[in-house]
C-alpha cells in the first residue's frame, strides 16, 4: 500500500482534531483550566470501569453510556461550582477531581480484567490505525458539537473572558455546562484513539504558540489549527523516517516548538525589537 | 493490633514528612495556580533519570529498586534545574501563555521524550507504573531517613526565607513584582520543590504526593485566610487522613493511596459545606 | 476413668491438629500458573497463595498490605527468576523474610534450566528489548512446566526433606500427565516422555515421526495437544506482544511480527505500515492478544487490516473457569483453531 494512502486517514484525523482542539484550547487557556482534559479522560475511564462493574461488557454501548453519563454528571457538578469570587481556583478543583478519580480507578483496577488500562498514564493509543470508517464516525459526533458551539460561541467567549451572562450566575453556569459537555464529548471520543498525551498537546500546544504572536480571538484559533495540523504531519513524518513511536513524536515536536517560540519571543523582546502586541487590536 | 501499628509505623512517618512539606508548598501552588507542577516536575525528573540511565548504561533494576543510582539522580536534578529556569523566565509580560500551560507542555514533552529515549535505549514501560502508585507501604529505614533529610533541608530553607517566598507568591499574578531579584527566588522555589518531589515520588508515587499537595491545602484555603491557619489546618487534615488511611488500607487490604485520598476527599466535602454555610450569613454583596 | 480417656483423646487430637497445621508449608507464588503447579506437587502439605491473579497485567501489581504480610510468613517464594517480576524487589525488602531471599532455601526461580528464547544478541541496550535476559514468558510451553515442576520440587525438598519421596512422586506423576497430554498415550508408552520431549525441544520430533512402524507412520499415533494443534503448524500469526514465543516454538506457529514489542510504547509509523503490509501480503488471519491488554487498539487493527484478534488469558484464571495449566492449554489451542 502506498505510503501516502496509508498515512491519509491518520493525517486527516489529526487535522480534524487539531481544528476542534484549537477552538477548545483557546477557551481552556483563557479560563486557566489547563488540565481539564486529562481529568476528563480519567473520569471517563472511571465511568467505563463502573459500567463494567455494573455488569456490562467491556465495549458495549451500555458501558459507553455509563461512561458518558458519569462524565456529564461530574462536569455538571464542576460547572455548578463556579462562583463570582473564586477562593479556590477552578484548576485546583479540577486537580481534586482528577486525584480522586485516579484513586478510585486504582482501587477498582484490581477487580476488572485488564483494569490497569483505565489509569490515565497508561492510556496510549495510536492514531495510525484509524480507518476512514472511524474518521467518519468521529465526524458524526463532532458536527453537532461544532454546530452547538457556533450557535453559542459568542456567549461562551464572553464567559471565558470573565463576564457573567446577563449578570446571572445561573445562566452563566448553563452556558458553562454546555461548553464542558461538548468539550467532554470530544475528549472521550478522541482519547482512546489517539492517546491522552496527543490530545492534551493538540489542545494546549498550538493554542499556546499562536498566543505568542497573535492577539485576535479568531486569529488564534485559525493559527492554532494550522500549527496543530503542521505539527501532526511533521511528527508523523519523523515517526516514519526515524522509526520513532508515533504519538510521542508529535507531542514532543509541538511541545519543543512551543518552548522554542516562547523563548524566541522572550529574547526578541529583550533585544528591543518592536513587540508584535503593541500594534494589534487587543481582544485578549 | 500491635502488628498493624508496627507495620504502618514507617509508612506513617513517611506520610507525615510529605504532608509537612507538601501542605506548605500546596498553599503556594494554589495561590499561584500552578496546580500540576508536581506531576510535571516528577516527569521531568524521570526524563533526566532516563537520560542518565541510557548515557551511563545504568541497570534498570538499580533505579527501580528505590535507591538512587548516582548518574540518573544527578541528571534528574539537572533537568529539574533547567525546568525551574524555564518556568521562571517564561513568566513574563510578553508571554501571554498562563504558566500552568507552560508547565503542562513540559509535562507532556517530558513524558513522551522519556518514552522515546527508553524505546531507543533501555528498558520498557515498567518504570512509569512504579512512579504512579509508589510503594509507601514498603518504605524502608534508609529511605525514610533520606526523605527526612531532604524535607529538613528544604523545610529549614523555607522557614528562614518564608517571608520572601510568601511575598513572591502573593504578588505572583503581577508580572513584575516589586521584589528584589525575584527571578532568583522564583527559581529557588521551583528547584527546592523539585528536590522534594523527586524524593517523595520515589517512595510514595505521584498520586499520593499530588494528593498531599492539593487536598489538604484546598481545605485550608476554604476555611481560613491567614498563612499560619492554613498550614495548621492542612497539617492536621493530612496527618489524620494518613493515619486513618493507612490503618484502613491494612484492614481492607487495599493500596493506601486511594484510601487516604477518599478520606481527604470526604473532609473536603465537609469543609466545602462548612465554607458555604459560613458565607451564607454574609451580606449578599460578599457572597460567592 | 472415662473422663480421663476422653481428655487424653482430646489432648491428642488437639496436638495432632496443631502439628498438622504447623507442618503445612506456606508457599507464595508470583503467578497463578506456578501456584497451580505447586499445588499439584505439594498437595495437602502446603498452603499455596499467589500475588498476581490470572487476569492482571503481570507488570502492574497494586501494593496491597497483605502481599508483604504473606511474604513475611512464607516458607517458599516461587518466582520466574528473570526480570519479569520487577515489582517483587521492594516487596521482598519489606517482607523481611530471610528464608525467601535470593540464594536462601526458600527461594525458587522456576526458570532455572529452561532454555531461554529471544536472548538479545548484543550485551548493551541498543536492541532496546524490555527483558534483557530473554523472553520471560516461559509458562506458555508444557515442556517448561516440567522444568518448573522440577525446580519447585527441589525447593520443597530443601524446606521439607522428610516428605521428599512424596514430592518426587507427585512431580513424576505431574510430568507423566504433561507428557501424555502433550504427545498422547501411545507414543509415550512406546518411547517415554523424556525421549519425545528431547526430540520436540530440538525440533526433530516430526522428522522422527515420519518413520514407519508396523505399517503406519508414527505420526498417526500422535495424540494429545500436539495432535490437536497439527492444523496450526506452519501457520503465520501476529502476536500483539512477545508473550507467546515458547508456545509458538512447540506448536510450530510462526510469529511473523509484533504490534507492540515494548509494552506501553506505541509503534512508529514505519512499523505500523510494515505490519499492515505484512498482514496483507502474507494473508495472516490471526493476532494473538493476551487478555490483559486494552481492547481498543486490537480492534482498530482488526478494522484496518481484517485480521482477527484472539484474546487469550496468559495465565491460569479461576474466574474464567480455567483452573489449571492443562485447561489453559486446551483453551488456547481450541481458540486458535477456531479462528485460524
Amino acid at each position: 500500500m502506498g505510503t501516502l494512502a496509508f498515512l491519509a486517514p491518520p493525517i486527516i484525523s489529526c487535522i480534524i482534531l487539531a481544528g476542534m482542539l484549537s477552538y477548545f484550547g483557546n477557551h481552556i487557556l483563557t479560563r486557566g483550566i489547563i488540565f481539564i482534559d486529562i481529568a476528563v479522560a480519567q473520569i471517563a475511564a472511571l465511568g467505563t470501569m463502573i459500567g463494567i462493574l455494573l455488569g456490562f461488557a467491556e465495549n458495549s454501548v451500555n458501558a459507553q453510556l455509563v461512561s458518558y453519563a458519569f462524565t456529564i454528571i461530574i462536569l455538571g457538578i464542576f460547572s455548578l461550582m463556579k462562583v463570582r469570587k473564586q477562593v479556590l481556583p477552578q484548576e485546583a478543583i479540577i486537580g481534586i477531581f482528577y486525584c480522586v478519580a485516579l484513586g478510585m480507578a486504582l482501587l477498582l483496577a484490581e477487580k476488572i480484567q485488564g483494569g490497569s488500562n483505565y489509569i490515565t498514564k497508561t492510556i496510549t493509543g495510536n492514531v495510525l490505525w484509524v480507518t476512514w470508517k472511524s474518521v467518519f464516525n468521529c465526524l458524526l459526533v463532532f458536527v453537532p458539537v461544532i454546530i452547538i458551539n457556533l450557535l453559542m460561541g459568542k456567549r461562551i467567549k464572553e464567559i471565558s473572558h470573565g463576564a457573567l451572562t446577563g449578570n446571572s450566575l445561573r445562566r452563566t453556569r448553563m452556558y458553562d455546562l454546555v461548553f464542558y459537555i461538548t468539550f467532554g464529548i470530544i475528549i472521550v471520543k478522541s482519547v482512546p484513539v489517539m492517546g491522552i498525551f496527543l490530545v492534551f498537546m493538540l489542545l494546549i500546544g498550538p493554542a499556546s504558540i499562536s498566543r505568542i504572536f497573535v492577539s485576535s480571538w479568531k486569529g488564534r484559533i485559525m493559527w492554532g489549527w494550522l500549527i496543530g495540523s503542521a505539527g501532526s504531519i511533521l511528527g508523523i513524518y519523523i515517526s516514519y523516517s526515524m522509526n520513532i513511536s508515533n504519538g510521542p513524536a508529535i507531542v514532543s515536536l509541538i511541545g519543543i516548538a512551543a518552548y522554542f517560540f516562547a523563548f524566541a519571543r522572550l529574547f526578541n523582546n529583550r533585544a528591543g525589537k518592536t513587540s508584535v502586541s503593541n500594534n494589534q487590536i487587543s481582544a485578549k | 493490633m500491635m502488628l498493624s501499628l508496627n507495620f504502618i509505623l514507617f509508612p506513617f512517618l513517611g506520610c507525615i514528612l510529605i504532608v509537612l512539606i507538601n501542605v506548605y508548598f500546596g498553599i503556594h501552588v494554589i495561590k499561584r495556580e500552578i496546580i500540576f507542577i508536581d506531576i510535571a516536575l516528577a516527569s521531568i525528573a524521570a526524563l533526566g533519570s532516563a537520560v542518565g540511565m541510557v548515557l551511563f548504561n545504568v541497570g534498570h533494576e538499580e533505579v527501580a529498586h528505590g535507591d538512587h543510582a548516582f548518574w540518573p539522580y544527578l541528571f534528574s536534578l539537572g533537568f529539574i534545574s533547567i525546568a525551574s529556569l524555564a518556568f521562571t523566565l517564561l513568566r513574563h509580560k510578553t508571554i501571554s501563555i498562563p504558566l500552568e500551560a507552560i508547565i503542562g507542555i513540559a509535562y507532556a514533552v517530558a513524558t513522551t521524550l522519556t518514552v522515546i529515549i527508553l524505546d531507543k535505549g533501555a528498558g520498557g514501560d515498567v518504570h512509569v507504573h512504579d512512579m504512579l502508585v509508589g510503594t509507601i507501604l514498603w518504605i524502608s529505614g534508609p529511605q525514610l531517613a533520606r526523605l527526612a533529610i531532604v524535607v529538613a533541608i528544604t523545610g529549614i530553607f523555607h522557614i528562614v526565607f518564608r517571608k520572601k517566598f510568601m511575598n513572591l507568591t502573593e504578588s505572583f499574578h503581577n508580572h513584575e513584582p516589586d521584589i528584589k531579584r525575584y527571578k532568583l527566588w522564583d527559581f529557588l522555589f521551583y528547584f527546592s520543590f523539585g528536590l522534594v518531589v523527586v524524593e517523595a515520588v520515589k517512595i510514595a508515587g505521584i498520586l499520593t504526593v499530588f494528593a498531599f499537595l492539593i487536598l489538604p491545602a484546598s481545605l485550608s484555603v476554604l476555611l481560613t485566610g491567614n498563612w499560619t491557619g492554613k498550614l495548621i489546618v492542612g497539617w492536621l487534615a493530612g496527618i489524620a487522613a494518613s493515619f486513618a488511611g493507612l490503618l484502613f488500607s491494612l484492614k481492607l487490604d487495599v493500596p493506601s493511596a486511594p484510601v487516604i485520598i477518599s478520606l481527604l476527599g470526604l473532609v473536603l466535602i465537609l469543609g466545602y459545606i462548612l465554607y458555604k454555610s459560613i458565607n451564607k450569613n454574609k451580606p449578599l454583596k460578599e457572597q460567592p | 476413668m472415662r473422663k480421663q480417656i476422653i481428655s487424653v483423646l482430646l489432648a491428642l487430637i488437639t496436638i495432632s491438629a496443631m502439628a498438622a497445621q504447623k507442618n503445612q508449608i506456606r508457599i507464595v507464588c508470583s503467578f497463578s500458573d506456578y501456584a497451580s503447579i505447586a499445588s499439584e506437587i505439594a498437595k495437602g502439605n502446603a498452603v499455596v497463595e499467589m500475588i498476581s491473579k490470572g487476569e492482571s497485567d503481570p507488570h502492574f501489581i497494586p501494593p496491597k498490605p497483605s502481599y508483604a504480610m504473606m511474604l513475611n510468613k512464607a516458607d517458599i517464594w516461587i518466582t520466574t527468576g528473570m526480570d519479569l517480576e520487577q515489582w517483587s524487589a521492594t516487596l521482598l525488602d519489606k517482607a523481611r523474610n530471610r528464608n525467601i531471599m535470593d540464594g536462601a532455601i526458600g527461594f525458587v526461580a522456576v526458570s532455572d534450566g529452561v532454555e531461554i528464547l529471544d536472548k538479545p544478541e548484543k550485551a548493551d541496550r541498543s536492541e532496546g528489548d524490555v527483558h534483557l535476559m530473554g523472553n520471560p514468558h516461559i509458562n506458555t510451553s508444557p515442556l517448561n512446566w516440567k522444568i518448573i515442576a522440577r525446580n519447585i520440587t527441589v525447593g520443597l525438598i530443601k524446606v521439607d526433606p522428610q516428605n521428599a519421596a512424596f514430592y518426587e512422586q507427585n512431580r513424576d506423576d505431574f510430568i507423566d500427565r504433561v507428557d501424555r497430554a502433550l504427545f498422547g498415550d501411545e507414543l509415550v508408552n512406546m518411547f517415554g516422555g523424556e525421549t519425545l520431549s528431547g526430540l520436540l525441544h530440538n525440533h526433530t520430533l516430526f522428522t522422527f515421526l515420519d518413520r514407519e512402524y508396523q505399517g503406519r507412520k508414527l505420526v498417526d499415533l500422535l495424540g494429545g495437544w500436539l495432535k490437536e494443534a497439527l492444523p496450526l503448524r506452519g501457520n503465520r500469526v501476529i502476536a500483539y506482544h512477545k508473550n507467546w514465543a515458547y508456545f509458538a516454538d512447540i506448536f510450530g506457529l510462526e510469529i511473523a511480527g509484533f504490534i507492540e514489542p515494548k509494552p506501553g510504547i506505541p509503534p512508529s509509523a514505519k512499523h505500523v505500515q510494515y505490519m499492515v503490509n505484512l498482514i496483507k501480503e502474507q494473508d495472516i488471519k490471526v493476532m494473538l492478544v493476551a487478555n490483559y491488554f486494552e481492547k481498543k487498539s486490537p480492534r482498530m487493527i482488526e478494522d484496518r487490516t481484517g485480521i482477527k484478534a484472539v484474546y487469550l488469558p496468559l495465565f491460569v484464571n479461576n474466574e474464567l473457569g480455567i483452573n489449571n495449566n492443562f485447561e489453559l492449554m486446551d483453551y488456547w489451542i481450541s481458540q486458535i483453531k477456531q479462528n485460524i
